[in-house]
């Protein structure tokens, strides 16, 4: 794990995979203590439970937490872009993203783009 | 005679035949952390060998090493010196390259080293990358093969940058790059003749520097350089995405990117004229 | 030396007989190996195109053309890696009783004179199906599936062989101190034809993986096995198999003899020369994403050109003839599939793209 100024990089040493979190999404994968719920979270953190759900639903998608999330923002039906609308323009600066990547073997880097090069996923 | 105790833990066939043969002349050395040893079947052909090694490699007198090498050369003098039958091996008794050209047996084992040393050191992060330094300020270009690094490069040298690598950014654990430069290649015959870079009249960086700009960038025909700002995490994601030896050690991996890239303005984008790209970072750095 | 105006048939000129120990000699202008050299290096050509040239006597080479000696180099340093690389992802799934079978990469390679010819790439690995199942609870093999190494190569099973078949047929073979199971000759030239037309043979090197195939098969090859029983795809392997004899210069000896006799077809042909013309196109977006991203431009024109479905492409994935008279009937069906596809993933690539402008903090300059 990296402290960035405002973003954390993860290194998952059994998949091969780093992550970055923006400062939303590290702020809630940190209190992803298996204690808290949503709404703890939402209120520890000053923000939307939506929000919270959101960021939950990045974290799992890139494999980050341990155990799936039960419930998803997905599940109340809202997009990205229904939420910006919900939580105000301003705040978009706030919404989650993790962006992953897979880290290359050595024999990897050098070879002509084939159908499984790896690509950077960002959620 | 000293003897090299290769780190396979077995060793194969062809292997345990080499080692029945003489060797008079061996040699043990570090470079940047991956240890190798060398032997031949006589002096003349150690030296050689030796020049092709990048600079600043150690010697190393005991422990276990990563890749033995094994040149036979043919001894009996000829009229062209040039002209020699080698055959040419390393620990898994693999044959590289052999025939008449003293110069592919050479060029082979410096192509080989130097994807060893990539991909195994222990000291320094490894990167497909252009490096060049701008007044003290290195420029980091990581990309796969023909990503068009090499041009861009090719680029800042034309505008007065010193060159560091045109294939390989090296990290150490500080954030700092080190130069890894290789002989340019100009028109020559079939063998290649490198010329450094001295000779083309470029400076190349002899002390480590530290990362100022970081371009993550490819080159589409016809499009115009619109860069936008990237963040620290998403520069070390990218220059992850194109290191040899980052899944291997991941805490130097991390460690080298996380200083290299704190003082550093990271840009992205499609790009289309290198120099116009080459350009436009230089003047982005002077201010 | 005569010039070659077209570069498709300029890259098969030059990769004819290119997986040889000892290939033909080479008579092409070094204009036309220079205008070439882009499209074979990003190809994976560039390593077979120095050892066609390094056996021609050349000369005086321009600097770009070095680049293949530099890429033939590289391919051969880089060959150990991807070995340890191999027996490691074995090994990690033979720890957990997964026994699969290694095709196309380091198996076609070995049928190559050096190591340094073929470039690595990936580790495609056939499993059973219980074992795909298996393999996706491992955390070892489902890391292994979300890199490099394909679990799901479905080249064997699509065009109705068994994998069990395969299996039985398979052998080991040496590697270090580890054994590497690949299919038997027959199975795997099979194999590699289905590949090579499954992708619309875009890439020449996968001509020259079925001509050294071809080229290194043991005495006791039995063409029935390679051929398999469906009428439809032994003649799509046979169409392969004529394709490197036609381009390339294969060798295929006896493959015709108690059969009836077949050329490959002229359309075929044409339609890999004109892949061949041009590169690959890897930088370009998907045209869905230019779609959504608004690039309403001449660009976007081209890009539906380029996109018109590849006739091999379109017939394999319609399941039909090679001997048909037109292709047209399934480059419409391919067409339209594809237009269907692109209306359903429009909203979200639009929904993405404005999530992309609102999260797109960053300064422009």
């Amino acid at each position: 794990m990296r402290e960035l100024k405002d973003e954390l990089i993860l290194y998952d040493t059994t998949m091969k995979r780093a992550h970055c979190l923006n400062d939303t999404a590290a702020a809630v994968w940190r209190l992803c203590d298996g204690r808290r719920n949503v709404r703890e979270i939402a209120h520890v953190l000053e923000k939307d439970e939506e929000l919270v759900w959101m960021a939950l639903q990045e974290l799992e998608d890139s494999g980050v937490l341990n155990r799936d999330v039960p419930q998803t923002i997905r599940s109340y039906g809202l997009s990205r872009r229904e939420l910006v609308m919900k939580i105000g323009i301003g705040a978009a600066v706030a919404l989650p993203m993790v962006s992953s990547i897979l880290v290359p073997t050595a024999s990897a880097a050098p070879s002509p783009p084939t159908k499984q090069s790896p690509r950077r996923v960002r959620r | 005679m000293s003897t090299i105790e290769p780190s396979v833990p077995s060793r194969s066939r062809q292997v345990k035949k080499l080692d029945r043969l003489h060797w008079p002349a061996i040699a043990r050395l570090t470079v940047y952390g991956v240890r190798i040893g060398l032997r031949a079947n006589a002096l003349e052909f150690i030296d050689p060998l030796l020049s092709r090694i990048p600079s600043g490699f150690g010697t190393e007198s005991s422990g276990p090493i990563d890749r033995l090498y094994s040149v036979i050369g043919d001894t009996k003098p000829r009229a062209d010196e040039k002209r020699r039958d080698c055959n040419f091996h390393f620990a898994n008794g693999r044959r590289l390259a052999g025939g008449t050209s003293w110069e592919d047996v050479c060029d082979s084992f410096e192509a080989d080293l130097e994807v060893l040393v990539a991909t195994r050191s222990r000291n320094a992060l490894f990167i497909h990358a252009g490096a060049v330094s701008w007044k003290d300020k290195a420029i980091v270009i990581p990309g796969e093969s023909h990503s068009g690094k090499t041009t861009l490069v090719q680029a800042f040298l034309e505008l007065g940058a010193t060159y560091y690598s045109d294939e390989f950014a090296v990290l150490d654990s500080e954030g700092q790059l080190h130069p890894f430069p290789r002989a340019l290649r100009v028109r020559s015959n079939l063998a290649g003749k490198k010329i450094s870079a001295a000779e083309f009249g470029v400076a190349t960086g002899v002390a480590p520097a530290q990362v100022r700009l970081v371009i993550l960038t490819r080159h589409v025909p016809g499009l115009r350089w619109r860069p936008k700002a990237l963040s620290q995490g998403e520069a070390i994601l990218g220059m992850i995405q194109n290191s040899l030896n980052a899944q291997r050690h991941p805490e130097l991996a991390l460690s080298a990117l996380q200083r290299a890239t704190d003082a550093a303005h990271v840009l992205g984008g499609t790009r289309g004229e290198a120099k116009d790209t080459a350009r436009w970072a230089v003047q982005h750095l002077n201010r | 030396m005569a010039r070659i105006d077209s570069n498709g048939r300029a890259v098969a000129a030059l990769l004819a007989g290119s997986w040889r120990r000892s290939p033909p000699r080479l008579e092409l202008p070094v204009a036309d190996l220079t205008r070439i050299a882009p499209l074979l290096l990003r190809s994976g050509a560039g390593a077979l195109a120095w050892w066609r040239i390094r056996h021609s006597g050349y000369e005086l080479l321009p600097a770009e053309l070095c680049q293949f000696r530099v890429t033939y180099l590289g391919y051969a340093a880089r060959a150990a890696e991807y070995e340890a690389e191999l027996i490691d992802s074995l090994t990690a799934l033979r720890s957990s009783g997964i026994e699969p079978i290694v095709i196309k990469g380091w198996a076609v390679a070995r049928a190559y004179p050096e190591s340094g010819l073929r470039p690595c790439g990936d580790i495609d690995l056939c499993l059973s199906a219980d074992q795909r199942v298996k393999a996706a609870t491992i955390p070892s093999a489902r890391y292994l599936s979300s890199y490099s190494v394909d679990l799901d190569h479905d080249t064997v099973t699509r065009f109705g062989e068994r994998f069990e078949t395969i299996y039985s047929r398979s052998q080991l073979v040496s590697l270090g101190c580890s054994e590497i199971r690949v299919p038997c000759p027959e199975d795997h030239l099979r194999i590699l034809c289905l590949h090579l037309l499954k992708h619309g043979a875009w890439r020449p090197l996968w001509l020259c993986d079925i001509a050294a195939s071809l080229e290194s098969r043991p005495q006791t090859f039995d063409w029935d096995r390679c051929l398999g029983t469906s009428t439809k795809y032994s003649d799509w392997v046979l169409c392969a198999i004529l394709l490197a004899h036609h381009l390339l210069g294969a060798d295929i000896g006896e493959i015709q003899s108690g059969r009836k006799s077949r050329t490959v077809p002229a359309w075929l042909v044409g339609s890999v020369l004109k892949q061949w013309n041009s590169s690959w196109a890897e930088n370009l977006p998907t045209f869905a994403e230019q779609v959504a991203g608004r690039l309403w431009t001449m660009e976007t024109v081209r890009a539906m050109h380029r996109r018109w479905p590849n006739p091999i492409q379109a017939t394999v994935d319609a399941d039909g003839s090679f001997r048909s008279i037109t292709r047209l009937q399934y480059q419409i069906r391919d067409c339209t599939l594809r237009a269907v596809k692109l209306c359903r993933q429009l909203p979200n690539l639009f929904a993405h793209s404005h999530d992309s402008m609102l999260n797109d903090h960053g300064p422009q300059y």
